[in-house]
């Protein structure tokens, strides 16, 4: 018989409750293990280190409720692995955003100098014709070269294992700065060199303009000043050499002679001119003019000297532009005049004048809006690259001091005037090819006519030519558009005409004494019959003749002495326009 | 702002809790949404070494900021929001 009593060690069920309690145990440690050993599982996953049994009994370990801890943690970890890709990718996309729409090009090549990655701007670097970019060498793309070569940013950064910078790269024909980076990998060696090329041949080109203006400043300054008194010194010279000459026989030796001192001082005068218009002395008197004409007649007078060709492309609806007509010719003829010197018989000379508008922030140092671009083509000798950057200073000139021609002074006054009247003046030359000057000046507004006049109109007559040049060259100084006659008759048509034709004279100077003339005494009644309001003014190298002491009898609102002073017929004609 | 941040400290030293690291999240978690708003700084205190380690790296990954200090005779773990934007 069986013994059923479980308190009975021998009993069966005693025997069996054992059994079944030994099972429970390993049961159970092997689910205590299995726990342990995911739990240490998801810690490693989680990123840290697994627990010590020594610090966790196996009962605090299942009262603890490990898994649940780690759950709820683990799910945070997603969550912040989550946002942490929404904030990667929204990095990325704006990097990659920065990285197409910066100025400058970049380019990131990895270790072996391969092309990892590289923006738009960057392709107008590459190669023309390079396919296929990513994965080809740095110098093959680039540089069109079978190996590194030896000046290289990528060579640089590789070896110093730091930033590095180059400035003035010169890289077909264009200035770059070039910063280059690594970036390091983990074990602290260079993966991947970033390359940013920054194109800097405008800003250089600005900057040298800017020291150009400096240097014309001060320039100007003290040219200014000599060329002031110097010109009225060289008046008086004149008009004695004039006086001087009345004084003696023309078949006289002392006459040629004065004759050669007369006009060597007609180039120093005209020198002067130069000067003064270079120190911008001259103050530009400002009106619409339309360029076409302008640059065809100023040239046309050059061109008839010459066995070379002029040609024009002259935009139809070109717009008027706002310039001094006097100074705007000189411009125009002294770039023309130029082109003409450095071509051969078989020169051509290729003048075109077009509409441009200049918008903010371009390469030109222009304010932004509308200009008229005038671009005066030769294919003839070329500047030399040395020779370029010193082309607009006073004084510079390859073409040698004897004679009349090369002064220096004629680019020098070009770039003044052009300057003064708010414009950009630019020079491009290949040796042997030919060279470009290129103006650009502000176009008028079209509903601006009216412009505050300084000066005037004014009609000199005198029978010398010298004394009508220089009087001539005075007025227009201060502002005068001038006209000459040589006699009373003529005097009174061209008035006459110029009334007619709405644009009267303001002013007119007369000599007391013309030859086989009434003079200024017929000259001013006939005048006067015709408009006794005109402004008249005598002038004589006779300062006591009866006409000059009393010039109001007469009907003269002036007198004024011969030889004539800058200083005097300033004051007079300021005195008469405010009266 | 500083003064506004709540600071609870726990003192989790070595007799009273063997694993520090799991009670070390079982209470980030309990205070998980009021710490990552910005509201509360959780501050254990621990003697075990090795919980400057994991501790740090668990809360890292889980999205804190994390900042330990020693003290005399035990590590300040201080675990708050990531730098607020
Ligand atoms: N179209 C051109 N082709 C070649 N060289 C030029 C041209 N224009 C100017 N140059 C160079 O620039 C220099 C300066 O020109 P600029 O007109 O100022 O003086 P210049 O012609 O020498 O003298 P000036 O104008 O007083 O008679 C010239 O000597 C010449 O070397
Ligand atoms: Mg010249």
């Amino acid at each position: 018989m069986r013994d059923s009593n479980p308190d009975n060690p021998s009993s069966d069920s005693y025997q069996r409750l054992l059994a079944e309690n030994r099972e429970l145990r390993a049961k159970y440690e092997n689910t205590v293990a299995y726990l342990r050993k995911k739990i240490d599982q998801l810690l490693l996953v989680m990123g840290t280190l697994p627990l010590k049994p020594e610090e966790l009994d196996d009962s605090t370990l299942i009262e603890l409720d490990p898994i649940g801890i780690i759950a709820g943690s683990f799910g945070q970890v997603l969550n912040h692995l989550h946002t942490t890709n929404d904030s990667l990718q929204i990095a990325r996309d704006e990097i990659k955003a920065i990285f197409d729409s910066a100025g400058i090009g970049i380019l990131v090549l990895d270790s072996d100098m391969k092309v990892v990655s590289y923006n738009k701007k960057q392709q107008d670097l590459f190669k023309a014709g390079a396919e296929v970019v990513t994965g080809q060498k740095c110098y093959s793309i680039m540089c069109g070269a079978d190996e590194m070569p030896s000046v290289c940013t990528f060579r640089r950064v590789m070896k110093q294992k730091r930033p590095v910078h180059i400035s003035n790269w010169n890289f077909n024909d264009r200035l770059y700065d070039v910063a280059g980076t690594p970036i390091f990998d983990k074990h602290g060696d260079v993966a991947r060199v970033v390359l940013a090329y920054m194109d800097i041949t405008d800003r250089k080109r600005i900057e040298e303009e800017l020291s150009r203006v400096n240097k014309f400043e001060a320039a100007g300054i003290f040219a200014g000043g000599i060329a002031h008194d110097f010109n009225n010194l060289l008046t008086s010279i004149l008009g004695n050499i004039s006086l001087a000459k009345t004084l003696v026989s023309p078949k006289d030796r002392i006459a040629e002679k004065l004759n050669t001192a007369e006009s060597a001082s007609l180039k120093a005068k005209e020198l002067t001119h130069k000067l003064l218009t270079v120190a911008g002395v001259a103050e530009p008197q400002k009106k619409n003019i339309s360029v076409a004409g302008l640059i065809k007649d100023t040239t046309a007078l050059t061109a008839s000297f010459s066995s070379a060709v002029c040609e024009y492309r002259m935009q139809d609806g070109l717009w008027q532009i706002s310039a001094d007509e006097a100074q705007l010719r000189q411009v125009i003829q002294n770039i023309v005049v130029n082109a003409f010197e450095s071509v051969s018989d078989k020169g051509v000379i290729r003048i075109k004048a077009e509409n441009v508008s200049v918008v903010e922030g371009g390469s030109l140092p222009l304010v932004a809006g509308h200009y008229v671009k005038i671009s005066i083509e030769d294919n003839g000798c070329g500047i030399s690259e040395e020779n370029l950057p010193k082309i607009f200073d006073p004084y510079f000139t390859t073409k040698g001091m004897s004679s009349r021609k090369g002064r220096g002074l004629g680019l020098a006054a070009a770039f003044s005037i052009v300057m003064s009247h708010s414009g950009f003046i630019t020079m491009d030359s290949t040796v042997g090819v030919g060279t470009v000057c290129t103006v650009y000046l502000p176009a008028a507004y079209k509903d601006r006519d009216e412009q505050t006049k300084v000066g005037g109109r004014a009609l000199v007559m005198d029978d010398d030519e010298i004394v009508r040049e220089v009087a001539g060259d005075m007025l227009a100084l201060i502002g005068f558009d001038v006209s000459f006659a040589l006699k009373s008759d003529e005097l009174m048509k061209i008035y006459m005409e110029a009334a007619a034709s709405g644009k009267p004279f303001d002013i007119v100077i007369m000599d007391v004494n013309i030859p086989d003339d009434g003079g200024a005494e017929k000259a001013i009644s006939s005048l006067r019959a015709f408009n006794p309001a005109a402004r008249a003014v005598v002038s004589s190298g006779n300062p006591k003749d009866k006409i000059m002491t009393n010039f109001e009898e007469y009907g003269f609102s002036g007198a004024l002495a011969k030889p004539f002073k800058m200083s005097e017929i300033t004051a007079l004609v300021k005195k008469l326009s405010a009266a | 702002m500083d003064d506004k941040i709540e600071t609870v400290e726990v003192d989790i030293r070595g007799q009273v809790c063997p694993a520090t690291l799991l009670v070390a999240l079982k209470h980030v978690n309990e205070h998980g949404s009021n710490i990552r708003n910005g509201s509360m700084k959780l501050v254990l205190k621990t003697d075990n070494r090795d919980a400057t380690v994991t501790i740090p790296d668990s809360a890292v990954n889980m999205g804190y900021s994390v900042n330990v200090e020693k003290k005399d005779n035990f590590y300040s773990i201080s675990i708050g929001a990531l730098d607020a934007r």
